[in-house]
């Protein structure tokens, strides 16, 4: 709500700008080249990343590998930062997930909630900008890696709901992953861009899009109005603890109980026997999307016993019920805020993962009859997708056939003045279009009332206590009558940028005052950002000097082992000086030790001893090589074939 | 006329079905034969850091090691059984699988200068096992 959504004059970009869709559970980083958009697969060949980040003692891990090792590390694994972004630690929303979050989440400066993990044997405390900032720079170098060139600007999503604190929150974090966010925009909007639903409308005018986004954690739905490429969020609904993972958990409920019935054994205080069936009703959940029944096979499940069961559709449908009636409740509630009936839907977009689900697909399509389901795209990265296209339309990079946008928003909360009791009343109701300009008169409470207090507060509460302050006034100078006479006009005018100003005027004199809501609030300081940015070089510096040093420490590893090995070889060593055979025995064993003692020092120590050993080793290797009939010098035999891994140890095994 | 047609559709169908099962079950053994490769790697790679001991100084390698352990895990869990033969030979490697978890987590232990008394694996029966399975192949 603070972008101002007019398209900016398009700058010269040497690297394309990129989309960014940063999920909850999972993030997708897409860009637009050759004139269609491309997701980009990260290291592991993934398309989506999990926005996970993990701490240890040796270093840090975004992506895959921070999720991979959550069940080995779990107090020191942070995900879903973006519940936690841009709220204030206080939040209701924020004490219920912490409790059941395994990462331990404190107040901060201002009530900012702070993440505290154990980085490096050290105690360290993180703010929720600083966590999604990793994500961010993960994503952007996934997208470097594609490109080969630097990635500098981005458009980042946020949900439609998110307030400006969340959103401006979310382009800090942006800054400290060294990005330049040309623009926040909302899910949906980007997934009605990525079907090119704005460009259609232009010859039938206004048209409405419904998304129904369905993810791993969360669930959206928005109806958005588009008109002339105009986008205007009319309401939006959702559930921000509903979604794939749910259907998961009932389904590992349902066979921790079956499992229970057939062996009278409870396996779920075992985490990794857990961790198994999670992995197999996933797996089983993606295999009924497209077959009616799939089994389950998982051998040695707890305590020796095999677990087979076999689960369908239909009963997978029916242990998600209650989560699919939801879904449909809610879908009824946005409309309802919109004031819409649903046969005004002109199209209905299907977004994230749990969309593949035949049930869900069947609810949506049998609500709205006659409508195409727009689920042509991946529905994991529809909203990178349309991130992508809109990077390139604001990058300069896109094509003529991109027209200018300009983004409506919406408030996501309402607006209110405080009366008398602690009561709210609402002058600017949620999911009003911005810019807009509201009035509403108010009267004296008190007989002889001089002063007027003014005070704002967003929040859907009836009562002020429950809403978030947002600021007060006062207006003096009024002439003493009984409560009630004196009338003031109060006027929310809130602009493009989502600058909230707020005035009273009383009717009788014309006295005035007023307040500007800037929406900075709970905002990091340019300071806090600019030493969080460093903090993220360092971050990142000390990484790839660890990489480093642990490549040159397992290369002088790999190379003295091999070494140890090939001398414990006796058709090698047979035609060796037993001179030079002692010689090169004290060199490796020398090496061993000092490998034992120095863990990770400084690259060069690891190479120098490696010139030294290879200086003492190179000059009898050859030769004995010759005599066993080697040739390749570069081809030490450990690991090349089964008959050189004639180590005695490995061998019991084998 | 039906029940004169009706052994001549059972022949076919059952040819088709025979191979398709020969198919599936060469399909799901190499791969289970896959998997066991990289489990073999991981089990030369236990032994030998455990020889320089480092992993009892570097948590990193030991998660590494367990995560590696588990991704396999995950995809023996996804290969189905067609029959009691491949079902034996995916249940041999997921034992072995579970042995080496079990070594990791011992050495985990020590490190941790707990003292709890872990299962040690028996490398001499696993391999005799899988011999057997082998031979039938």
């Amino acid at each position: 709500m603070a972008e101002k959504r007019k398209r900016e004059a398009p700058a010269p970009a040497p690297a394309p700008a990129v989309g960014i869709d940063l999920g909850t559970t999972y993030s997708c980083v897409g860009v637009w080249q050759h004139g269609r958009v491309e997701i980009i697969a990260n290291d592991q060949g993934n398309r989506t990343t999990p926005s996970f980040v993990a701490f240890t003692n040796t270093g840090r891990f975004i992506g895959d590998a921070a999720k991979n090792q959550v069940d080995m590390n779990p107090t020191n694994t942070v995900f879903g930062a973006k519940r936690l972004i841009g709220r204030k630690y206080i939040d209701p929303s924020v004490q219920s997930d912490i409790k059941h979050w395994p990462f331990k989440v404190i107040p901060g400066l201002g009530n900012k909630p702070m993440i505290v993990v154990t980085y490096k044997g050290e105690e360290k405390l993180f703010a929720t900008e600083e966590i999604s900032a990793m994500v961010l720079a993960k994503m952007k170098e996934t997208a470097e890696a594609y490109l080969g060139s630097t990635v500098k600007d981005a458009v980042v999503t946020v949900p439609a709901y998110f307030n400006d604190s969340q959103r401006q929150a979310t382009k800090d974090a942006g800054v400290i992953a060294g990005l330049n966010v040309l623009r926040i925009i909302n899910e949906p909007t980007a997934a009605s861009i990525a079907y090119g639903l704005d460009t259609k409308s232009e010859s039938t005018g206004e048209k409405n899009v419904f998304i129904f986004d369905l993810g791993g954690g969360t669930f959206d739905v928005s109806i958005l109005t588009i008109e002339e490429g105009i986008f205007e969020v009319k309401a939006t609904a959702g559930d921000t603890h509903l979604g794939g993972e749910d259907f998961d958990n009932t389904m590992v409920n349902h066979f921790v109980q079956e499992f229970r019935r057939k062996n009278n054994m409870d396996i779920s205080g075992n985490p990794r026997a857990l961790w198994r069936l999670k992995t197999a009703c996933e797996r089983a959940k993606r295999i009924l999307s497209f077959s009616t029944k799939t089994e389950i096979e998982i051998d040695s499940l707890f305590q020796g016993i095999d677990f087979y069961s076999t689960i369908s559709r239909a009963k997978f449908e029916e242990l998600n019920k209650d989560f699919f009636t939801k879904c449909m409740e809610l879908v009824q509630k946005c409309l309802n805020d919109a004031k819409m009936d649903k046969s005004s839907i002109n199209d209905v977009v299907l977004v994230g993962g749990s969309t593949r689900i035949p049930k869900v697909q069947q609810l949506l399509q049998d609500f709205f009859p006659g409508k195409d389901l727009c689920k042509s795209i991946n529905p994991d990265e529809a909203v990178a997708y349309g991130a992508a296209v809109q990077a390139a339309v604001l990058s300069g990079g896109g094509q003529e056939k991109f027209q200018d946008f300009v983004l409506v928003d919406i408030t996501p909360l309402s607006l209110s003045i405080e009366l008398v009791g602690e009561v709210a009343s609402v002058v600017v109701p949620k999911n009003t279009s911005i810019p807009t300009k509201l009035g509403k008169v108010f009267v004296t409470s008190k007989d002889n009332q001089t002063v007027v207090r003014f005070t704002v507060f967003e929040g859907e509460s009836a009562s002020t206590k429950d809403n978030n302050l947002l600021g007060s006034f006062n207006l003096s100078g009024i002439p003493p009558a009984p409560k009630g006479v004196e009338m003031f006009d109060v006027y929310f005018d809130i602009d493009a940028n989502g600058i909230l100003n707020v005035s009273a005027v009383h009717k009788t004199t014309g006295q005035k005052n007023h307040i500007i809501i800037t929406n900075d609030r709970g905002r990091l300081s340019k300071e806090e950002i600019e030493k969080m940015v460093l903090a993220a070089e360092k971050y990142k510096f000390e990484e790839e000097m660890y990489k480093k040093k642990v490549e040159a420490k397992n290369a002088l590893e790999i190379f003295a082992y091999r070494m140890k090995i090939t001398i414990m070889n006796e058709k090698i060593t047979a035609k060796l000086p037993p001179a030079d055979k002692k010689k090169i025995e004290n060199a490796i064993e020398l090496a061993i030790q000092w490998l034992d003692g120095h863990q990770l020092v400084e690259v060069d120590e690891f190479e120098d001893q490696m010139e030294e050993l290879k200086r003492i080793c190179k000059p009898i290797i050859p030769k004995s090589y010759k005599g066993a009939g080697v040739i390749n010098d570069d081809a030490l035999p450990l690991g090349r074939s089964s008959s050189s891994r004639a180590a005695p140890k490995i061998e019991i095994v084998d | 006329v039906r029940s004169e047609s009706a052994p001549d559709r059972f022949k076919p169908a059952s040819i088709i079905q025979k191979i398709f099962r020969g198919f599936l079950t060469r399909k799901n053994v190499r791969k289970i034969m896959a998997i066991k490769k990289e489990v073999d790697e991981i089990e030369a790679r236990i032994w030998w850091s455990d020889e320089v001991a480092f992993r009892k100084k570097d948590g990193k390698e030991r998660l590494k090691v367990n995560e590696m352990l588990m991704a396999l895990l995950f995809v023996l869990d996804s290969v189905l059984s067609v029959d009691s033969g491949v079902r034996n030979l995916r249940k041999a490697v997921i034992r072995k699988v579970f042995a080496l978890q079990e070594r990791v987590d011992a050495v985990a232990a020590t490190a941790a200068s707990a003292d709890i008394d872990r299962i040690q694996p028996e490398p001499d029966t696993l391999a005799e096992e899988e011999k057997d399975h082998q031979a039938r192949d």
